[in-house]
């Protein structure tokens, strides 16, 4: 027969039939003789906190307690086998998925809010990713086979100076950025710099002298101010074809023309390369016409002028033609 | 005033080469002396100053001698004159002579 006992440290025992299983309650604490005390009602409530006093303590639930909260000593809890822990509904939740797999669920978003998320292993995205702010990848450590240009869009123009274009800096060094204008002065696009200029009036040249022509400004063509009249300065390192034309005057019968030749001047020196367009002490010339071009490498500071020298039989000044004496140039490579 | 490369034969009183023996340049500013060549020392502008008059008649008296040698005519037409009358080219050449006197 079932009975309550009252013991001897004020404690309170109830029995069962045959007096072979009890629970006691002393001080608070409900403790028994059988490994499991069950509370038979659809709702306990507890005042205040719940503890699971013995190390590997399970927390069952389900009817068949087929979902587990296991207790490890100095480790936590563990939610058994591939079950879940939902959040809201069955959509959210966090799962074991397998031995070695986490698994992070949700419908529409997983919204991790952080000063900073810190992923130390490999990412992989399946869908696409955006970002709201500018990334930042370690440098040189985008592949370039892994830019899609197939898939740009065509700039539907034609490429301006002012445009883009990626280089690596040295080979190997630090990409930067290079406007079309720059690449088209590298590949000598456009052969510029170029200039041309007529002699604007009649030079009278001194006989016998090397004598700078001058004055070749007119129908001037100078986008890139090269070109002032007498001397030629590209400012571009390249190969240049320059070319002069020059007509020669004498006054009269008496100071006839025996020798003209024009002498490209290279940084103020005599290049020796001489084109020599009239050359007959005995003649009795009054013009002689000439025409001579070079092919002539230039560093950024170098420059060109032409000088011509005459003789005639007077030994007097003789006179370069504005109207036929001209000079050009431009950049071939 | 005369050119620089006549006052120079004048200095040296003989046929200069103005491609070997003097070089005059002109940069734009005037003709200068770049390169001296001969034993002779060097003028100076001073003593090139004073051989201005001579220079000049030395021009002067070159111009008259290459008037004189287009109204010649050349080697071969003379030869041809004075094989057939040497007198008349006598003539000829002693008025182009007297139409282009030298200083």
């Amino acid at each position: 027969m079932a009975e309550i006992r009252i013991n001897a440290t004020g404690g309170v025992k109830l029995y069962d039939a045959d007096d072979s299983h009890y629970a006691q309650i002393v001080a608070g604490t409900i403790t028994s003789n059988v490994d499991a005390i069950t509370l038979g009602h659809d709702t306990v409530t507890i005042a205040d906190n719940l503890s699971l006093g013995s190390d590997s303590a399970v927390l069952k639930f389900g009817a068949d307690g087929d979902t587990t909260l296991t207790h490890t000593d100095g480790t936590g809890l563990t939610l058994n086998s591939t079950n879940k822990l939902c959040f809201n509904d069955a959509s959210q939740f966090i799962q074991g998925s397998s031995n070695a797999v986490l698994s992070l669920g949700a419908t529409d978003e997983i919204d991790l809010t952080a000063t900073a998320v810190d992923l130390n292993g490999t990412l992989n995205v399946s869908g696409v990713a955006t970002f709201q702010s500018t990334p930042v990848f370690p440098d040189g450590s985008l592949a370039l086979a892994d830019l899609d240009i197939d898939g740009g869009t065509d700039i539907g123009a034609a490429v301006v100076d002012a445009d883009l274009f990626i280089v690596d800096d040295g080979a190997g060094g630090t990409n930067r950025k290079v406007t079309a204008s720059r690449i088209k002065t590298y590949v000598g696009g456009n052969n510029t710099p170029l200039f041309y200029g007529k002699m604007g009036s009649n030079q009278t040249v001194a006989s016998e002298a090397m004598v700078k022509l001058t004055g070749m400004t007119t129908n001037e063509i100078d986008n890139d101010s090269v070109w002032d009249g007498s001397k030629f300065l590209p400012g571009v390192a390249g190969w240049y074809y320059l070319h002069i034309n020059i007509v020669i005057t004498w006054a009269s019968a008496g100071n006839d023309g025996h020798r003209a030749q024009t002498n490209w001047y290279f940084n103020g020196s005599d290049m020796a390369v001489n084109h020599i367009f009239l050359h007959d002490s005995a003649s009795t010339a009054l013009m002689a016409s000439g025409s001579d071009a070079i092919l002539q490498y230039f560093d950024a500071d170098d420059y060109m002028e032409i000088y011509v020298y005459t003789e005639n039989s007077g030994n007097t000044a003789d006179t370069a033609v504005a109207t036929y004496t001209h000079m050009e140039g431009f950049r071939i490579a | 005033m005369a050119q620089l490369n006549n006052k120079i034969r004048k200095y040296l009183g003989r046929e200069v080469d103005f491609r070997k023996d003097v070089l005059l340049q002109d940069d734009g500013d005037g003709v200068y002396i770049k390169e001296w060549n001969v034993e002779e020392a060097q003028p100076t502008q001073e003593q090139l100053d004073a051989l201005d008059a001579q220079a000049t008649t030395l021009e002067s008296n070159n111009k008259v001698d290459s008037t004189r040698r287009t109204a010649y005519g050349s080697w071969n037409d003379q030869l041809d004159e004075i094989y057939h009358d040497i007198d008349a080219w006598k003539a000829r050449i002693k008025a182009v002579k007297d139409a282009n006197a030298k200083e």
